[in-house]
């Protein structure tokens, strides 16, 4: 699935849509194809992928979705800049904001940017600065 | 389906994939699903599709069917379909069915999404409803709720006063349902007393709106009461509903259905199964909590016939615990523990000075030094008596109740009819359920092995030496030495609590009874605890009231 540009600067005046979920997913299953030219197999829980506004996700599809960005994210177990942590604890009778949304859309957005810089360091190096320089700076 | 007859009403909107729904406000929340079986909210009903550009839906339209489990009577129906976020259908067609199987089809507009369509319905048994369209494109059918009358909403000025009061016993001896009294407006133009549009049984919602210093606000719901009377104050401007809660519709029904066997059951199983049957007889669905540790609580004792209400409250004291409705209509049976809230709370709660409006009254109780409980102990006669002899007149074909004049064992029972024929019969330990037909005055002799019971006494002797404040209880249910101890420490513990606070206090609406909270006086802050058992709410433009509480 192709990489889409994220949208992280949700407020509270948006709308969040069924394309902006399809989004979400379609950047978790491009980042887990990016994933395996750095040789991890990321294997996600079922994308989904909506064709109207008549998908109703419970909270067990949250938990999915960023449980998703979570295992993507294990793979250098490395947190890129901009990262926050998933949540993965979601249930019924929780309010959905655009802090949400944000942390989503920018976790995806700082883990491409990470897996992308990797990628053209393993060209110039044979191996990742960006894992390693983090040592080396050190 | 069902959650759009629940009577529940929509407390938040929900967040769905809809075009312009969900708002990133924080005002829109993940939604239950119907596994989670939460019972303070309800999404409604909400259709598969959704609908186009124009807000039409395509074909196939959804479609609601609701099926009565009776033939009912009503000026109209009302639909709550979004209030939260201003949705509704405005295209639907309905077609009704009566008890002759009588249709008719009406073609109705809502214009809001609270919307009431005032059309007469008599003994109307199936309801068709296909929604043709929205009020706004791209949306599904949000539907919170189909009400079978007139919903009327008194706020502000329109309610003059509102009292509810809530009573609360640790010991079970009694369950008293809340009450509420709210004296309403009589000058509105769709509301006359005359009109037929009040009926028993009716639920009557009150809410406390409280609106904090930041400005935010929060809606506390008080209960769910049914309507039991209803009259024109003497100005005839107002008007003043009286309602109680759940418990008190299972006082005024009958428990028949009990079958003794010789073996144990459980206390849990014998509470649903009375719940069970008063949900068939009332025509109303119970959503209920019983406390599972009333899963290893056996008892092999003789329920005579008795009202639900009764049944339960021995159920719930032979378990040692209470017998309650919450303020979601949720109905519980909770064990309860001396000096420990009801329900968990994760705060400490305080009433102080400032929450009253004089200083506590605090009278000090007797103590309780010796309690006594009989242990049932009951077996089945060797042969057959005769346990029912009486006559009927009889039109036609008639159903009804016989109660024994003494329990016997269901299996070993039987009637016989002369004067008439027998078509049918179902035998209880207390009682039986007869089906006969005929045109003249029948009598019925039922025979059977009477149930004999004897009782022995446990003691529970905190005096010492002799008693001299004594508490004698009874419960049939309780059939075992060992549960009897249990029992009467449980009972003796609460009965220590000697201490009887009242103030009249400003009153929290977030404080129910069964919280354990300080009650601040003259001389102690943030000392004294006491379990709130009553509370008696008393608004009429402020809100104010009495708290009672049993405290240590």
């Amino acid at each position: 699935m192709a990489w889409a540009n994220p949208v992280t600067n949700w407020t509270a005046h948006n709308y969040f849509n069924y394309a902006d979920w399809n989004r979400i997913e379609g950047n978790s299953a491009a980042l887990a194809t990016l994933m395996q030219t750095c040789g991890y197999n990321v294997a996600l829980t079922t994308i989904t992928n909506r064709i109207d506004g008549s998908t109703l996700d419970f909270y067990d599809s949250l938990n999915r979705i960023e449980g998703n960005i979570l295992s993507l994210y294990a793979c250098y177990n490395v947190a890129p800049l901009g990262w926050i942590a998933p949540k993965t604890t979601w249930t019924y009778d929780q309010p959905f904001s655009y802090i949400d949304t944000n942390r989503m859309e920018g976790d995806e957005l700082a883990l491409y940017n990470m897996v992308n810089g990797i990628i053209q360091e393993y060209v110039a190096c044979g191996q990742s600065l960006t894992i390693c320089g983090l040592g080396w700076q050190n | 389906m069902s959650q759009a007859t629940d009577g529940l009403t929509q407390m938040r909107k929900y967040m769905g994939e809809e075009n312009n729904w969900t708002l990133l406000d924080g005002s829109f929340y993940t939604p239950p699903k119907p596994s989670d079986n939460i019972v303070t909210d309800s999404i409604g009903w909400w259709s598969a599709s959704i609908s186009g550009v124009s807000g039409s839906f395509a074909v196939t339209y959804p479609t609601l069917t609701l099926t009565q489990s009776a033939p009912f009577t009503s000026l109209g129906l009302t639909f709550i379909f979004s209030p939260l976020t201003g949705d509704y259908c405005n295209s639907i067609q309905i077609v009704t069915t009566d008890n002759l199987t009588h249709q008719n089809t009406y073609n109705v507009s809502p214009t809001t999404a609270n919307y009431f369509w005032s059309q007469q319905l008599t003994n109307i048994v199936t309801v068709v409803i296909t929604f043709y369209s929205t009020n706004t494109p791209y949306r599904r059918v949000h539907l919170t709720e189909v009400i079978f009358g007139e919903q009327f909403l008194w706020t502000g000025q329109n309610l003059f006063s509102l009292d509810i009061l809530e009573e609360f016993d640790p010991l079970c001896n009694s369950a008293p349902p809340k009450e509420a009294h709210a004296s309403i407006a009589n000058n509105l133009n769709n509301f006359n007393m005359y009109l037929g549009n009040l009926q028993n049984k009716q639920p009557l919602k009150p809410y406390f709106n409280l609106i904090y210093t930041n400005g935010t606000s929060e809606t506390v719901p008080m209960g769910t009461f049914y309507l039991y009377n209803w009259r024109n104050d003497p100005n005839y401007l107002s008007s003043t509903l009286y309602a109680r809660d759940l418990l008190d519709i299972m006082d005024g029904t009958t428990f028949y259905a009990y079958t003794y066997s010789g073996s144990p059951s459980t206390l849990y199983n014998l509470a649903i199964a009375i719940i069970q049957d008063f949900e068939t007889q009332a025509s109303l669905k119970v959503n209920y909590q019983i406390d599972i540790a009333l899963q290893s609580i056996s008892t092999t004792g003789v329920l005579s016939a008795m009202s639900h209400h009764d049944a339960l409250m021995y159920v719930a004291q032979a378990g040692m615990g209470v017998l309650y409705v919450d303020r979601y209509n949720t109905l519980h049976i909770r064990q309860t523990v001396s000096q420990q809230p009801l329900n968990p709370m994760p705060y400490t709660e305080e009433l102080t000075l400032s929450m009253q409006e004089t200083y506590p009254t605090v009278a000090i109780q007797d103590a309780y030094n010796y309690f006594t409980l009989n242990i049932y102990t009951s077996t089945i006669a060797g042969s057959s008596s005769t346990i029912y002899s009486g006559t009927v007149p009889i039109v036609s074909q008639i159903s009804l109740w016989v109660a024994y004049t003494i329990s016997a064992s269901a299996s070993t029972c039987a009637a016989t009819v002369t004067g008439g024929t027998l078509v049918a019969a179902t035998y209880y330990t207390d009682a039986a359920y007869l089906t006969m037909s005929g045109s003249d005055t029948a009598t019925i002799t039922i025979t059977g092995e009477a149930i004999e019971s004897t009782t022995v006494q446990a003691v529970l002797n905190k005096a010492g030496n002799q008693p001299n404040n004594e508490v004698d209880l009874d419960n049939p249910l309780i059939t075992t030495a060992a549960i009897a101890t249990s029992v009467l420490n449980w009972y003796a513990a609460e009965c220590a609590n000697l201490y009887l606070y009242q103030v009249e206090s400003w009153l929290d609406p977030s404080l129910e009874c069964g919280d354990v909270i300080y009650w601040d006086s003259q001389y102690y802050t943030n000392t004294k605890q006491a379990k709130i058992i009553r509370q008696e709410f008393s608004f009429s433009g402020t809100l104010s009231g009495t708290i009672n509480g049993k405290g240590w």
